[in-house]
């Protein structure tokens, strides 16, 4: 299989970007949308953010340096397009961002395209009551399954502080069952 | 209700649901780099305001040049003024000058007579004393 640095510069040949480009879609779409979908909540939200990002993807391609993995550099711009989405949603509804998520969060039994049962829907409650920051390092560590050092490059805090970070989310979360 | 334990209990999942066949038909319109046409009228008023701006450059050289010589003179002529009627000066600022004036004045006392002589046997001196 070819490598990155020459999946990159098929991307950027104006000759062969539109096939390699396709092909960066088919390979990325399925882990981006599940990391968008657990920031933003709602599948239209993913949906529309997930375009952004391969939008985005696509326009700065030619500024990416190969100083990181395309995959944590798709992930960090995904990553602050759902952040950008959600800030300017809760901008229009005159709240904050963390405000809005936990009023989605609660209100996730009326979504057609959540069919989580109680346990699941506590759970993405509790996690809604914590920081912004937590909130995402919990989600990357628990449900994407990411490595610290993954998490580390693509939101650009160091190991420690991520660890100190889900170990702090994990507690809380847990105070959360307990309380309710 | 038994504690929950997140790092030793079996993984919750998230509970999302994604509509079917939604990866199969998601697609991304390549963007495309479109050139950027800019009308005739601003490519006129582009070019209009770029000779205006170096007229106005070219211009302005003289007319600045001319108001600094005038504000060099100007500054001189304060000066002068000053030094000719200013009868403010100080006992300080006299005495300083003094000290520096004595510094300057040569002191005939350490002429040696026999150097003078000897100047004035060397160069031809009768001419100055004479006219």
């Amino acid at each position: 299989m070819e490598n990155e640095k020459q999946f990159v510069a098929r991307l950027l040949n104006e000759k062969t970007q539109n096939v390699a480009f396709q092909e960066l879609v088919r390979l990325y779409q399925k882990p981006l949308y599940n990391h968008i979908r657990t920031i933003v909540l709602s599948h239209d939200d993913a949906d529309d953010v997930l375009q952004n990002t391969f939008v985005k993807v696509f326009q700065y391609l030619k500024n990416f340096k190969g100083e990181s993995k395309l995959f944590s550099w798709m992930y960090r711009i995904a990553t602050n397009e759902a952040i950008t989405f959600i800030n300017a949603k809760a901008k229009r509804n005159g709240i904050s961002g963390e405000a809005l998520l936990e009023k989605q969060a609660s209100n996730l039994e009326a979504d057609a395209f959540f069919d989580g049962n109680e346990i699941q829907l506590k759970l993405q409650k509790a996690i809604h009551t914590l920081p912004e920051k937590q909130q995402l390092v919990f989600k990357m560590k628990y449900f994407e399954e990411l490595k610290y050092e993954e998490i580390s490059e693509i939101l650009g805090t160091s190991v420690g502080a991520l660890k100190a970070s889900y170990h702090l989310a994990v507690k809380k979360i847990e105070s959360f069952f307990e309380e309710n | 209700m038994k504690k929950l334990d997140l790092e030793n209990s079996p993984k919750i999942q998230s509970g999302f649901k994604i509509p079917d066949n939604y990866f199969e038909n998601f697609s991304v319109p390549l963007p495309k780099d479109e050139a950027k046409v800019i009308p005739f009228w601003k490519q006129a008023q582009y070019k209009l305001l770029t000779a205006a701006a170096v007229i106005a450059f070219v211009i302005s050289i003289p007319m600045l040049n001319f108001y600094f010589n005038n504000q060099q003179e100007k500054l001189q002529n304060d000066i002068e003024n000053y030094l000719v009627y200013n009868s403010a000066i100080t006992t300080d600022e006299l005495a300083e000058y003094q000290v520096d004036y004595k510094e300057n004045v040569f002191d005939f006392s350490n002429i040696n007579t026999e150097e003078i002589e000897e100047q004035l046997l060397e160069n031809d001196f009768e001419n100055y004393i004479l006219n």
